[in-house]
């Protein structure tokens, strides 16, 4: 699998491909285990790795952003396990790939402890079959996660996407943000869960999920839910899932755009909170590429 | 520039809200058309841009002499139609810059580029002639705007676009007092042997900035009365009663049309 040259001239690469390891970075890495320190840009690159399954150990008061480029051209399932250590600030960007619509399944874990941030930006525009399942234990006092996903289907894509929160401890925070587009015979569903268990007070669970649909054979479900037992906490869900807003329209058009030009800005001012998220210049020109990419691949008009 | 609107007849859902509008609006000719609620005025507006919602029954609208029925939204914008609108849409996203640079860009000769920089000064200076405060070109396009500062974008877009003929849709409504006479002020600049203005109002106190030539009253979807600024102050102060009772009109009928306001969200559509 061919590693993307943009990751050439960055300190902190991990390659994980097909049956080799090479390790560009300072930090340890024991089998597929990696325990990663201090303030750093960290890129990890999986193509068609043998193996399936990941350790990521952040320790205490790092700040890291986390690049991970999952790139497959035959059927892969991958399992993250993440552990954030207290006061640890962790941006994780996750951009998937893959080839020849093939079938990939992810999953995620993480333990978040105390004082710990976690934000996690997800670019779903792969084509094929992609089952996501993430899960994120917010496990001590103060543990945050904030989560932002960009989800593009075209021709007959299909993604299920799974995501849990759960708020194990006190004082603890999560939001979740899901911007879904739908074209061609696309099919996006999404279980999104928030659960705040009795005890655990003061904390704040919020979900906004939205999906534009672009034609009639495209299809979004979202099942927004909240599982909440405790009292004394801040909470909200919903999904606003459509087609694109006729009065928008009327407004671009009526100032000379064309319907095809009106559409693109539409959809362009749906992704582009996303862009604006990504600190890597390289990571954020791919994105805004593939971006590209998937909405000229789909029928917009 | 001449706007000519001729025997026009308009329905929403099947009701029938213009009942023969006939009005010549040419460069440099500043119109006011008030009247009561609900007797057609921004229908008037709406079907001169565009807006699907609206179905001609009958008559005509020709700028320069062509007639303009039969075109889309987006052809009349670039033929030289403008129309501020009284609910400016929020477009989430969209900055905007981005969205008036690319309606600018829709005007220029094909092949054709707009000069980026220059446009940059343009879109300053007419930010701060609107008084819009710095960082306007990187918000969302009226997202999280006051109701005056969306007013006040629409006469940007208006300023950078260099229609030949505006309507502003109760540009007034939503205005606090200094507000609106920065809109006056820059309305009234843009005043030009090229540009045919339509103020469409209730009040005095917009047309106190920006003078208008001719005055229009409509009621039941017809203009009943024309005069000039004495008949913005005897309505000022009369109302519309007077009108009603100098022509006869005795079935006056404000239409309280129902609107289907949407749908909620749906977790599912397919």
């Amino acid at each position: 699998m061919k590693i993307p040259t943009y990751l050439d001239n960055k300190l902190s690469v991990i390659h994980f491909n097909e049956q080799e390891i090479k390790n560009n970075s300072n930090y340890e890495l024991t089998g597929n285990r990696i325990t990663i320190h201090g303030v750093d840009d960290v890129y990890l690159f999986i193509g068609d790795y043998h193996e399936s399954n990941f350790e990521l150990e952040f320790l205490s008061d790092s700040d890291i952003q986390l690049y991970i480029i999952l790139k497959s051209s035959k059927p892969a399932d991958y399992t993250f396990n993440f552990n954030l250590q207290s006061n640890v600030k962790l941006d994780v960007f996750t951009d998937v790939r893959n080839i020849d619509n093939t079938i990939v399944r992810f999953t995620k874990n993480y333990h978040v402890n105390k004082n710990s941030v976690l934000n996690l930006y997800t670019a779903l525009l792969n084509r094929g079959e992609t089952t996501l399942k993430e899960v994120i234990n917010l496990d001590q006092e103060n543990a945050e996660v904030h989560i932002d996903v960009l989800n593009i289907g075209s021709y007959n894509d299909k993604f299920v996407v799974e995501q849990d929160v759960l708020h194990n401890a006190k004082s603890t925070k999560s939001t979740i943000n899901n911007s879904l587009i739908s074209n061609s015979t696309s099919t996006l569903k999404y279980s999104v869960s928030g659960r705040i268990f009795k005890g655990n007070e003061y904390s704040s669970c919020n979900q906004v999920n939205k999906g534009i649909i672009l034609n009639e054979f495209g299809e979004i479900e979202v099942v927004p839910k909240l599982f909440i037992d405790e009292y004394n906490v801040e909470a909200s869900h919903g999904a606003a899932i459509g087609q694109m807003d006729d009065e928008q329209l009327y407004y671009l058009l009526s100032r000379g755009l064309t319907e095809m030009q009106a559409r693109s800005l539409i959809i362009s001012g749906y992704t582009k909170p996303f862009i604006n998220r990504i600190k890597d210049e390289d990571i954020k020109l791919m994105i805004e590429r593939q971006i590209l990419k998937k909405i000229n691949e789909v029928d917009i008009v | 520039m001449i706007l000519e609107i001729k025997d026009l007849f308009v329905s929403v859902e099947d009701i029938m809200i213009l009942q023969g509008v006939n009005l010549i609006v040419k460069g440099g000719q500043t119109h006011a058309i008030m009247g009561p609620n609900g007797t057609g005025k921004s229908t008037l507006a709406s079907i001169c841009m565009g807006h699907p919602k609206y179905k001609i029954e009958s008559g005509d609208i020709l700028l320069d002499g062509e007639s303009i029925i039969d075109k889309p939204v987006d052809e009349r914008s670039r033929m030289g139609i403008f129309l501020a609108m009284q609910n400016p849409t929020e477009v989430p996203g969209v900055t905007n810059f981005d969205f008036v640079k690319a309606a600018k860009q829709t005007r220029m000769e094909e092949g054709k580029h707009l000069r980026v920089g220059k446009f940059i000064l343009e879109f300053e200076g007419a930010s701060q002639d609107l008084k819009m405060g710095k960082g306007l070109a990187h918000r969302y396009l009226n997202q999280g705007f006051s109701g005056g500062e969306k007013k006040r974008n629409e006469i940007l877009q208006m300023k950078l676009l260099s229609p030949k003929v505006a309507f502003l849709d109760e540009i007034d409504s939503g205005l606090d007092v200094d507000a609106l006479r920065i809109v006056g002020e820059n309305v009234t600049a843009l005043k030009s042997p090229d540009l045919g203005l339509v103020l469409i109002t209730h009040y005095q106190r917009l047309l106190d900035y920006i003078v208008p030539d001719f005055v229009h009253v409509m009621i039941n979807g017809k203009i009943v009365k024309t005069g000039g600024i004495d008949l913005i102050e005897k309505i000022d102060q009369q109302g519309y009663d007077w009108v009603k009772t100098e022509l006869g009109i005795t079935n006056f009928d404000v239409r309280k049309v129902p609107v289907s306001l949407g749908t909620c969200a749906t977790k599912s559509l397919k």
